[in-house]
Formats: structure tokens, sequence, C-alpha cells
């Protein structure tokens, strides 16, 4: 049985600001889908077992592995060649490959939603390409140097770019001895035109409001408030910490409206909600270690779970003085992190930062909690795009209740989940590898992953649980699935990438179980005609 | 039968067993067979005889030498490559006194190269071409020839002055013009398409189109076959899908089959098990229609084999997808024709595979011996395998006599049973002709250092012998002017020429000799300067 109470609110003076609701396509380098995952509490006897001093204290795994979007349009997939400082187009039903000339070491690419545009950011000489999807002609402008982050607008009219100390990787460029901490340079996709501008030291994020009007830089001591809209930009600052040495701001989300930033820091124990039409901030109190902060799907809720307190703190995202609602959270689960299903009337509550299989569901309507039990510690989970099922990635770690010689001790695996209000029907598959990489398709019906050094795709069906694998020819590097074609009645295919030194990629059609593989694209740019 | 008197005896050595006459007068393995006669260069003098059953002429090539003859595809049209020798003495005396190559100083000689153009024997039209140029290829219409330098053959750069690598030559054999076109460097492999609107050339790191469409010949598109520069690429096979969409290549010690598609351009590498040994391309069932343009009815193929693999690979045009066939042994050397194929290893294996492609399905024939070369019939159903003594027979038993003699074996491609049968030889087979007749379909066996014409008749086999007057050493079909051909040709171990016509029809054998000694000289004239000619 859960208990909700409502919790009373400190005194805050309030400013007047205005920011409309939040969206947007973000890349993150050195983040890395392929990063291994944090080694959970040791115990030193190298058995894999989680020891008794677990740390609760680390941040969770915000793996995000279902919303990570693929560099594609409705029928392109674009790959960035960073040893040839090019960019590779290929056209998922004719085969056709074209490769387009970039910057210095294209790092990623990235399509905007009309899919007119695929934007290019090259670390390599600080420029980002701007490439007409069609045609593939376009511009190269200049930005701020030694950045490592690109986020792109909901639209895709903006694209922002910043450096993240926490996201630096060996093979980054090394900076050539002047360098700001404080620069993020904004590039407006149609005609290119750069803007750089001065925000708050150690930006952490970028988000854009829903219209495309406004963007906000969240550091560690300030929100800085840029209006897209206005012919040079300025930035205007909002402390958010007014200490010395701030905490990391590690999240920030924007209400439905826009009107409100809400901002996580590390180590505190409130988070801080921004009026940005009043420019006033109101320190929330949320209990202790709050290790996510997330909104409903329909932008109604400002959701915190309290990590060390075993609660969420529910607030109104348009009201957020309002005192929340709290809910404690049952035993013996251990959650650090919510997602909810698109309808928002459900969300799942877990960890990844203690070695528990145990999550729950959480009713929103009726705030019952219900527990179910995992094989295995929870790496990542998320809902499939009807909210119908759920994907699990699990740890390689076993939870301390697991007995060495069980089925999936010591292994990797993902589990399927079918959840109704009565039961749970899941389908634990055990794995041979690290899956690295995941894409849903977008009618709900398939999701994709890969695994590390594996040579296969696995394709998994969300009614049936099922799994089946399909060969590649050499190990895979991402995944993705294209958009459904208003032309085309087959299911769009789903690509894997692969390791290859002249490049590679397959396609799998769903339909007729067809794969298709072009190896050698990066030939196809050095193509005289 | 008729001789020609030579005017010289001179006597020479003869090895029957290649055919080369050691400081000879001509060779009779290097025999070019033209629907309208045979090309036989003199190789003393460097000239050129046009032999016919009617006798043989020497054809006015001028003065010089006839390094090489080739034959277009229509069986009509030969290419001479003809190298001029020029004296640039500093003593006009000498220079005039100078008549034969041997009389002029090698600082002294200069050297030009013509292709000329022959039909029946007469010259058509004559085209200067680059000095190293050593090799040529026609279209299929035989109105466009590319000549280029193949270093896998005999290089002769002596007198080619400053050479472009990265250079051929086309020549438009109808307008009798030349072009030099720049298409990578050392090309070693050409190939016309089906319509002759371009060429493909292949060279050491890409392949470069030859655009010929509207009568000006171009380059076209050029593909990398490779981002490493220096890497270069050692082809096995080279071909153009039916349809012409794409060029495939496979190249030694790569595991990849390039396909490239010509338009509009990409190139995709096409996985396969293993670096491929041999590669050929499978035409359709039915070449029309909706064949080649329906994926569903499409049937044309390509088909790899490996050194290192006991496999062969089918991959469709379409899709690029392979298909694998397990084989009992690597077969690295395929024969085909149409769609008919049989696959074999030179390497000692004694298998020979027949491959149904259309069930994909392969059949196993175990011959008694290593085959030295295996012969598809022209229509399919059987195939012929020359065999050498694989030796260490010590006994007495059937499989020793066969170990230790060469041999014929008649592989029966009818069904699928892998039925053969062997025949012990002589001597080694040398050369191998089909012949069809009513009712009749006859392997023309001839053997090292026997003078009859063995005539196999591969249907009832039985066994003929037709005796010739010489040793032969090699034998050639006579193209027919309407297709198919009307005869054949053996070439004979005689030092001053003896080519042997043969009319299956009629059983008639007509022998033409001593043309070697046609030309009056046995050195190569040298060109006169233009105000002496």
């Amino acid at each position: 049985m859960s208990v909700r109470w409502r919790h009373a609110l400190p005194l805050a003076t309030l400013l007047a600001l205005s920011l409309p609701g939040c969206a947007g396509a973000d890349f993150t380098m050195g983040e890395g889908r392929a990063d291994a995952p944090e080694e959970y509490g040791d115990d030193g006897d190298g058995d894999g077992n989680g020891g008794a001093g677990e740390d609760l204290d680390d941040p969770e795994l915000d793996d995000d592995f279902l919303s990570m979007p693929p560099s594609q349009s409705d029928v392109y997939v674009f790959v960035a060649n960073p040893s040839r400082d090019t960019v590779s187009r290929i056209d998922v039903f004719s085969l056709e490959v074209r490769t387009a000339p970039v910057g210095s070491n294209p790092r990623v690419v990235r399509v905007t939603d009309n899919y007119a545009w695929a934007v290019v950011f090259n670390q390599g000489d600080n420029t980002v390409s701007i490439l007409d999807t069609e045609t593939l002609q376009g511009q190269t402008v200049g930005v701020r140097r030694n950045f490592n982050q690109m986020r792109m607008s909901a639209e895709g009219d903006w694209v922002a770019l910043f450096h993240d100390r926490d996201a630096v990787r060996p093979d980054d460029p090394t900076p050539d001895g002047i360098q700001s901490f404080n620069e993020v340079s904004f590039v407006s996709v149609p005609d290119g035109e750069h803007h750089g501008v001065v925000v708050g030291y150690n930006p952490r994020d970028i988000k854009f409001s829903q219209d495309g009007a406004t963007a906000v830089v969240v550091a560690d001591q300030h929100l800085a408030l840029v209006d897209l809209r206005a012919e040079s930009l300025r930035p205007v600052l909002i402390p958010i910490s007014d200490v010395l040495e701030p905490p990391a701001a590690e999240e920030v989300v924007l209400s439905g409206s826009g009107r409100y930033a809400f901002v996580r820091q590390r180590g505190a124990d409130a988070i801080v909600s921004v009026d940005l039409d009043a420019r006033s901030t109101l320190s929330l109190p949320v209990g202790a270690n709050p290790t996510d902060l997330d909104l409903s799907p329909d932008g109604a809720m400002a959701v915190v779970v309290s990590r060390a307190d075993n609660q969420i703190w529910i607030f109104d995202a348009e009201a957020p003085e309002l005192p929340p609602e709290v809910l404690d959270l049952p035993e013996p689960l251990v959650a650090g992190s919510i997602r909810f299903n698109p309808d928002g009337d459900r969300a799942i509550l877990y960890t990844t930062a203690a070695l528990s299989r145990t999550f729950a569901i959480w009713n929103t309507q009726t705030d019952e909690v219900r527990l179910e039990s995992l094989v295995k510690p929870v790496r990542g989970m998320a809902y499939t795009p009807t909210g119908d099922s759920l994907l699990v990635m699990h740890t390689r770690e076993n939870s301390p209740d697991q007995l060495p010689g069980s089925d999936f001790y010591n292994h990797w695996a993902v589990s399927l989940l079918q959840v109704d209000d009565r039961a749970l029907l899941q389908n634990a598959i055990k794995l041979p590898a690290e899956p690295m990489d995941f894409a849903n398709a977008y009618d709900g019906r398939n999701g994709y992953f890969i695994m590390h050094n594996e040579p296969s795709l696995i394709q998994v069906d969300y009614d049936t649980l099922l799994y089946d694998a399909i060969a590649l020819r050499s190990h895979p590097v991402f995944v993705g699935v294209l958009p459904p074609l208003e032309t085309q009645t087959a299911r769009p295919p789903a690509w894997a990438s692969q390791e290859h030194d002249l490049g590679r990629i397959s396609f799998f059609h769903p339909d007729s179980r067809r794969v298709e593989t072009i190896t050698g694209f990066e030939l196809n740019n050095q193509i005289e005609e | 039968m008729r001789l020609l008197t030579p005017l010289l005896i001179l006597l020479a050595s003869c090895d029957p067993d290649d055919g080369r006459l050691d400081d000879g007068y001509w060779d009779a393995q290097d025999v070019t067979a033209a629907s309208d006669g045979l090309y036989v260069r003199l190789l003393k003098s460097g000239g050129l005889a046009h032999i016919t059953p009617e006798g043989a002429v020497l054809v006015d090539v001028g003065p010089g030498a006839v390094e090489r003859v080739a034959l277009a595809p229509d069986g009509l049209t030969a290419v001479a490559f003809v190298k001029r020798t020029r004296c640039e003495s500093d003593d006009p005396r000498q220079t005039r006194r100078a008549t034969y190559v041997s009389d002029c100083d090698p600082s002294e000689r200069r050297y030009r190269t013509e292709l000329l153009t022959l039909r029946g024997g007469e010259i058509e039209a004559a085209n200067p071409i680059g000095t190293h140029f050593n090799a040529v290829t026609f279209s299929s219409d035989a109105r466009w020839a590319i000549a280029w330098l193949d270093v896998s053959q005999p290089v002769a750069l002596e007198g080619a002055g400053v050479v472009d690598l990265t250079s051929v030559q086309v020549l438009d054999l109808q307008a009798g013009s030349t072009t030099p076109i720049s298409v990578g460097f050392a090309a070693s492999s050409i190939l016309f398409s089906e319509d002759a609107a371009r060429a493909v050339v292949l060279s050491r790191d890409s392949v470069a189109l030859v655009e010929l469409d509207d009568d000006s010949p171009r380059r076209g598109t050029v593909f990398p076959l490779t981002l490493e520069a220096g890497q270069r690429f050692d082809p096995v096979g080279l071909g153009l899908t039916p349809d012409g969409t794409h060029a495939l290549i496979a190249a030694r010690g790569r595991d990849d089959l390039y396909a490239l598609r010509l338009q509009p351009p990409s190139i995709n590498l096409v996985n396969l098990s293993a670096a491929p040994a041999a590669m050929h391309i499978l035409p359709p069932t039915h070449p029309d229609g909706d064949r080649l343009t329906d994926p569903l009815a499409r049937d044309d193929r390509t088909i790899l084999t490996y050194r290192s693999r006991a496999a062969v690979e089918l991959v469709d045009h379409d899709s690029f997808v392979v298909d694998t066939l397990d084989l009992q042994s690597p077969a690295n050397r395929i024969e085909a024709l149409e769609r008919q194929a049989v696959l074999w290893n030179d390497d000692g294996s004694r298998d020979v595979f027949g491959l149904d492609v259309d069930r994909l399905r392969t059949t196993r024939f175990r011959l008694q011996n290593p085959p030295l070369a295996v012969h598809l019939s022209p229509d399919a159903q059987f195939a012929v395998a020359r065999t050498r003594a694989s030796g260490g027979g010590g006994g007495e038993g059937v499989g020793d006599i066969y170990a230790n003699n060469p041999g014929l074996e008649v592989l029966d491609l009818r069904d699928d049973r892998g039925r053969t049968t062997p025949f012990l030889l002589e001597d080694l087979a040398v050369g191998l002709a089909f012949s069809e007749g009513d009712e009749r379909l006859d392997a023309l066996v001839l053997q090292r250092n026997t003078p009859y014409l063995l005539q196999l008749d591969l249907l009832s086999l039985r066994q003929q012998e037709l005796r010739l007057s010489e040793t032969p050493l090699a034998i050639g079909n006579m193209p027919s002017r309407t297709g198919g051909s009307w005869g054949f040709w053996i070439s004979h171990a005689a030092a001053f020429g003896l080519i042997s016509f043969y009319e299956p029809g009629s059983g008639e054998i007509t022998e033409v000799s001593g043309f070697a000694a046609l030309a009056l000289h046995d050195d190569v004239l040298l060109e006169q300067p233009e105000e002496d000619r």
C-alpha cells in the first residue's frame, strides 16, 4: 500500500519569465551507446555480485537507449566518415550511395524532423556542415572552438554546440592552448548564420522550446535564456545556485507550456524551479538524493525520484509552487529512475545504481504501485512506442540473490515484458555479448538491437515477445529503423552499420525478411564523373 | 596439296613438343584463324602470310615486323601490330645503304608502330599507335578496338620514348581514327559492353569507363577500388552483367566481389566466403523480354570458385545475394558454355564438378588422372578432359596403368550420375577441337609426337585415326562467316610451314606448305626515309 501526502514549500522570490515547452533532438559525444556500464559495488571477490557496500549515492545510469535518434530521413541513412571528411547518404530503397565532402573529422550527423537538412558537426575544424538531403549541396559554417556536444531544436531550425567537460573522449582533438568553458554556438540551419554567445560556466545541457523560439542553456550556476528570434542573440542569465562551488546541474526539463524549467543538481536535496517568464527561481525540497527528474507525457507533472528516501515527489509542472504530492514506495523496491509510458497513465520505477531485480509499475491514476521481479539487475528500461510492452537491458553483474550456475548468472541479458493490470508476461533472453544499441520500429511492433562483436541483428516482436537473429557480415556498430513512407506499403527496414574499412551497412526488410548489404560505400565519394 | 618451293633451304631444329622452331621461320602455335583464312607471322622477315586451302599469299604489310595478330569477335576482321624501324645515321650514305634492321646500329634505330586492319588478307586501314602497346581488345561489332600495354605479356619499350602508362588508345576501325585516353595506371583487363556503347578498363587500382556512344571516345566515370595508395588489384575476373548495368570484378587475395553500378555510379562489395580463384558470368536462360528486368524471373548469375575453399558460389545480379554450394574438393577453374559450367582444379585434384545452375546442384566426376584442360562440347552435353599421367603407379593393376599414362576422359553431363569414360593415349593430348555432324559429335584430338588426328565420337565412343603427313602441333576451328565453323586447321612441325585443312563433312584434308619462306629475306626490312620512298 502506498501513501501520498502533501509537502509544504518554503517561500521564495519569484521572477517573471516565459518559456515554451521543450523538445529537440540531442547528440552527446562521450557517453556513447557502447560505453561499458558502471561497475557496481564490487565486493572484491570477483564474482560479479555486488557487495554489501553498494554506494547508493552514485548517479543513475541514464542509458536512454531507446530515444537515441538515428541519422536518417524517411528514405536515406546518413553515415559520417571521420577518416575521409565525408558524409555518405544511402538510399535505403535503391541502395544508391552518394557522398559529400564536409569539414574535418565529422563526428555526428543529424537530420531535421522535416528531413530537409542534414547537419554535420565537424569536430576537427570546428565547423558545422549543413546539407540539403536531396542534393547534398550546402555550406560549412565555422563555430566556436573545442566543442563536443550538439543539440538540435524540434523543427530543426537551430543547432547548438557546447563543450561538456564530462563528455570528453580520449580521441578528441587536443585544445590548442586557448579554451573557453563558457561559450555556446548557435547556428541557424536554413541560412547557416552563426551566433556565438557566452553563458554560464561549464554548460551541461541545452533545451529548446517546442516552437524553437527559445533555448535554455543550463550550467552549474546559471540558466541562460536565449531568444532565438532576436537578430542578435543575447543570453539572459538566471542564477540557480548561490554557492561559490555549485553542485553540478545533472538534468533540466522544461514544462509543457515552456514557462518553467526544473533543474536537478547532483547531491542536492532540492530541485530548482525556474520561472522563465518572471526570471525567478524557487528551491523545491524533494527528499534525500533525488536521482531522476521527468515530465509526464502531457507535461502536467514534474516527477522527482528520491532514491535515498524511496519516494517520488509529484509537482504540478505549471504551478510548481503548489505543495507536491509525495508517494512512499514499498520495500524492497529501490527506485532511482522513472519512465512514463506514452499515455502517461503508467510509469516504471527502477534503479541502475544498485544490483536489484525489483522494479515497480506505478498507476498514475490510482497511485497503485505494483512490484515485479526480473531475472537480473537493470541497466536500462523503457516502454515501447505503443506503451504495451517494456524492454529491459540487464547488467552482466548479478544481484546478491542470484545463485552461481543459474541461467543468467554472469551473462548479459534482455527481457521483453508485456504489462497489464493483472499480470506480467516476460521473455528473458540470455545474450552472448553486451547489447550496444537499440532502435524501435515506429509502429511499435518490433525492436532491434545489436551486441558487441556479435555479427547479428536481433529483432524482437513486442506482440509475441519472441526474437529472431539476423546474420550480418561483420560486427555491427549502430542500428536504426526508418520511419514509414506513404508511398510504401511494406514495413520500413531496419538498418545496421558495421565495421568495415570501406564502410558497410545492412538493411533488413521485416516483411520479406530480406537482408541487403552495401559494402564499400566509402569508396563512393572517390568516384569521378 | 600445294607446295611452295622455298628459295633458301635451311635446316632448323624442331622441338615438336611446343611447335616452336628454334630460330625458325614460323610458330605453329601462333595461328590466327579468321573466317576467310589463317594469318601466320613470318618470324625472320617480319612478314605475314594469309593461308587458305587454295594456297598462301604474302600480305603486303610494308617494311617492318608483324609482332602480333588479333582477331575481332566478328571472326573476319584481324588487326596486325607492325613495328616499323627507320635508321637515322649521322652519315646519310650509311642511312641509304642500310636495308635491313641488322644493318643499322641499335643506337640509330627509330621506331613507330601501326595497327593494320585486315580482311581477306588485304589491308583496309592503318592506324598509328604507341610503340609500347602489345594488346588489343575489340568491341563485339568490331567497330572499336582499344590498344593497351599488357604487362603480363612481353613488353618492349625500346624506341617507345616517354611512355604514359596510364593511357590506352581507342581506335575507331570504321573511321580510322585513334584517340588516346587516360584510364589509370597499368591497365590489366578491358571489355566492351554488348552494345559497344562503352568499354570498361580495369587498372591497378581503379576502373574507368570509356564512353563511345557519341563517336568521340572520352573517359567517363572512374571508380576507385581501394582507398589505400599503392594497393594493386590482380584481377581474377572482370565482366559485365547481361543487362549491362553492373561491372563485376573479382581480385586475387580479396574475398569481395566488386559490383560497380554504372548508372548512377556506385560501388558495392559483395562479401564472398574466400578469395576467388575463378569467375564466370552466366547468361540468362532467355536474354529477351522480362528475364533481365523482372527480379523474380531473372536467372543470370556470376559463379565463383576458390582455391582455398571447397565450394562454388553463385551471385544473382539483382540483389547480389550469394548462394553457396559445397564441393567435395576445391575447384580453381571454370569452363562454361552458355549456362552449363564445369569446375575443376589444375593443381592435381582428380575431381571435376558439373554445375546445374537452375537446380543449384553439383555432380562430381572422378577422373583417373588429374586434368590438364577441360573442354565443353558445343552442345554442352559432354566435357572432355585432357589428363596427364599422375605417376606413382608401380603395380600392374588398371589404376596403375592409368596413373602411368596420359589420357582423355569423356564426362557425360546429360545426367547427374557422374559417369566418365577414360581413354589411354599414346602421348599427351596437346590439342582438341569439336566437330558436330549428323548424329555425331566428335572430339578431334592431337597427341604429341603422333602423326594422326584422333577422331572420337562422343555419342558412340567409336574412334578413328586420320593420318597426317607430319606430326601435328596445334588444331583450331575455321570459323564460318555465318557462325559456327566449316572445318579445322592443323599446324605441323615443318620448318617452312605446313597447315592442313580438315573438312569433316567430306573427310577431305588439304595441305598448304612452304609459306614460311614466302618472304625472300630473313631479316626485317627498314623503313626508308620519306624522300627515298
